[in-house]
């Protein structure tokens, strides 16, 4: 049931992709960002979802997962499509429908798709991201990138370890929810009965044990962290030191290649927005 | 109310690339009246199994007659008498103390009994809450109004279980109702089971890899391994095998090993439990 929530939905197979090294994927997925937003025609579009397929096939991840990721956004792209489409103005344009307050006009059709695109990329790249890097290289690679503001006495490897913490403990509450959740159904709990108030106060005997139950997982842990004479940042060293490869260099010259074309075609193949 | 599971069979995430088989074919009967001991190592089932019995867990294939209710069956008749099997088969989780959430221990056993009676009076409820806390030997008027996690841990668990049998169940299922405890809380809480067993719930079911209290405390007793159930019977018949105990990765209990090694020097024939096999040893030493 909720094990079936798809967490961390990290693909586990071996590719070029996975092999990166976190921080050069988390840069290029920023960089890939600014290119979507730079992007001022159609063309370019066809340009980063290029580079996108591309890293699709080098990740080896199935291109239904990668899909996938568009389901959770899909209401919130439908309506900006639809305000965008009905709302948006701009001057002398050939109106093809007009109702109160409505307009569709040529322009508007353009930016809403153009919109829409924008967040359909977006997405698409970041779930790559997630797909290709388990949480806890990707906590790694958050560290290292923010490393350089430890120098104004920013916890960054603090804010590491609670990610990472986090991220590991997802799963386990969601175990115990479930048991928690079967002990109060073996008790008469019925949690799908009822108007809207009953059934968020049938709630209540799920939460405060879960709750309860986190707090004395917290306070297990910080015993045993310490237990193991766990001090934090500066004494530690690591075992497994992140590297840059020839990956990274090779995704690096495709990157730019994209950059590159956009801001050409950006230049010559004129601005729909 | 008896229990009749046939070629009962689970798997987990059926259909996804991980489905796992939990149970394989299991058909066991479980007898009103029993002390019934469900055994197997971590893994092998058993869990899974007293879980169809409360309906928590549909049941896949085969079939699981509980009392007149036939829960293989899925239609809307069946999923209307849900609420009233898990009354009448009371279930305590593992480490049960973990479930509790009220602010008051009176509030927090009361709400299996408000959930399954819907329309009682408060002053049956009361009553009803009165005698769950003082079977499980807790003093009700001192605790009634206390928070229950102000409590030490085996009160807590009291509690808990509390909140299961005044609900009056019929079959109660444990889920190592044991683990956790001390010497002292475990002892206590067998003789608790018990009275509950003599006086309220009929059937008892324990879950337990603990081949010890399965030789002391039980009636009947079922193994499984793999999720299958390979061997069941009386502790007696089935310590006698105790290859079989430890193919299945489970210790047989102290009176069993000591039988074993005594084997050759006089044979003794007990139940396995302590002091049925003390006093034939005693007996057998003083007749040679």
């Amino acid at each position: 049931m909720l094990k079936d929530v798809a967490f961390g939905q990290y693909y586990p197979v071996e590719s070029f992709v996975h092999k990166m090294d976190p921080r050069a994927k988390i840069l290029y997925l920023i960089a890939y960002i600014v290119l979507i937003f730079i992007v001022k025609n159609f063309y370019g579009f066809a340009v980063c979802l290029a580079l996108l397929a591309l890293t699709v096939v080098f990740a080896r991840v199935p291109i239904v997962k990668v899909l996938k990721s568009i389901r959770a956004i899909l209401f919130i792209i439908i309506v900006t499509f639809l305000i965008n489409l009905f709302l948006h103005r701009e001057e002398q344009d050939v109106v093809y429908f007009s109702w109160w307050i409505f307009t569709v006009t040529r322009g508007s059709v353009t930016f809403a798709t153009f919109m829409a695109l924008r967040l359909i990329t977006l997405v698409l790249g970041s779930s790559i991201l997630t797909l290709t890097t388990t949480p806890v290289a990707l906590t790694d690679g958050l560290e290292s990138l923010l490393s350089p503001l430890k120098l104004v006495k920013f916890p960054v490897h603090e804010l590491a370890l609670i990610m990472s913490i986090a991220l590991r403990f997802i799963p386990t509450l969601m175990e115990e929810t479930e048991r928690i959740i079967s002990a109060q159904k073996a008790r008469g709990a019925d949690f799908e009965s009822g108007n809207i108030f009953s059934r968020v106060k049938a709630l209540i005997p799920i939460l405060i044990p879960l709750i309860i139950s986190a707090f004395r997982r917290a306070d297990e842990l910080g015993d045993a962290m310490e237990a193991r004479c766990y001090t934090g940042s500066r004494v530690r060293t690591k075992y497994k030191k992140l590297k840059f490869s020839v990956n990274d260099v090779i995704a690096l010259f495709f990157v730019a290649a994209a950059f590159a074309g956009v801001i050409l075609l950006n230049v010559y193949a004129g601005a729909v927005i | 109310m008896d229990v009749i599971a046939k070629e009962l069979t689970y798997h987990y995430n059926k259909g996804a690339k991980f489905a796992v088989l939990a149970l394989d074919n299991v058909s066991i009967s479980i007898a009103e009246g029993e002390f019934f001991g469900v055994i197997g190592h971590t893994g092998s089932g058993k869990s899974t199994f007293i879980q169809h019995l409360n309906a928590l867990i549909p049941v896949e294939s085969g079939s699981l007659v509980i009392g007149g209710y036939d829960l293989s069956i899925r239609d809307k008749k069946t999923k209307k008498s849900l609420p009233e099997v898990r009354k009448k088969v009371g279930m305590v989780f593992q480490y049960p103390e973990y479930q509790l959430f009220a602010e008051t221990v009176y509030d927090d056993v009361a709400f299996g009994v408000k959930n399954f009676n819907k329309s009682a009076d408060k002053s049956i409820i009361d009553q009803k809450v009165r005698k769950a806390i003082e079977i499980v030997g807790l003093d009700y008027d001192a605790v009634k109004d206390e928070s229950p996690f102000s409590l030490s841990g085996g009160q807590k668990r009291r509690v808990a279980i509390a909140g299961v049998i005044a609900v009056e169940p019929e079959i109660l299922v444990l889920d190592e109702p044991c683990a956790g405890l001390d010497p002292q809380g475990k002892t206590a809480l067998w003789k608790l089971l018990h009275e509950i067993h003599s006086t309220t719930a009929k059937t008892v079911i324990i879950v337990s890899h603990d081949m010890n209290d399965v030789a002391e405390q039980c009636t009947k007793a079922a193994m499984f391994d793999g999720g299958k159930m390979v061997a069941v019977g009386t502790p007696k018949e089935l310590f006698s095998d105790a290859e079989l105990i430890e193919r299945a990765g489970l210790e047989v209990p102290v009176t069993c090993y000591l039988t074993n090694k005594l084997k050759g020097l006089c044979e003794i024939d007990s139940d396995f439990k302590a002091d049925d096999f003390a006093r034939k040893t005693a007996e057998k030493i003083r007749n040679q």
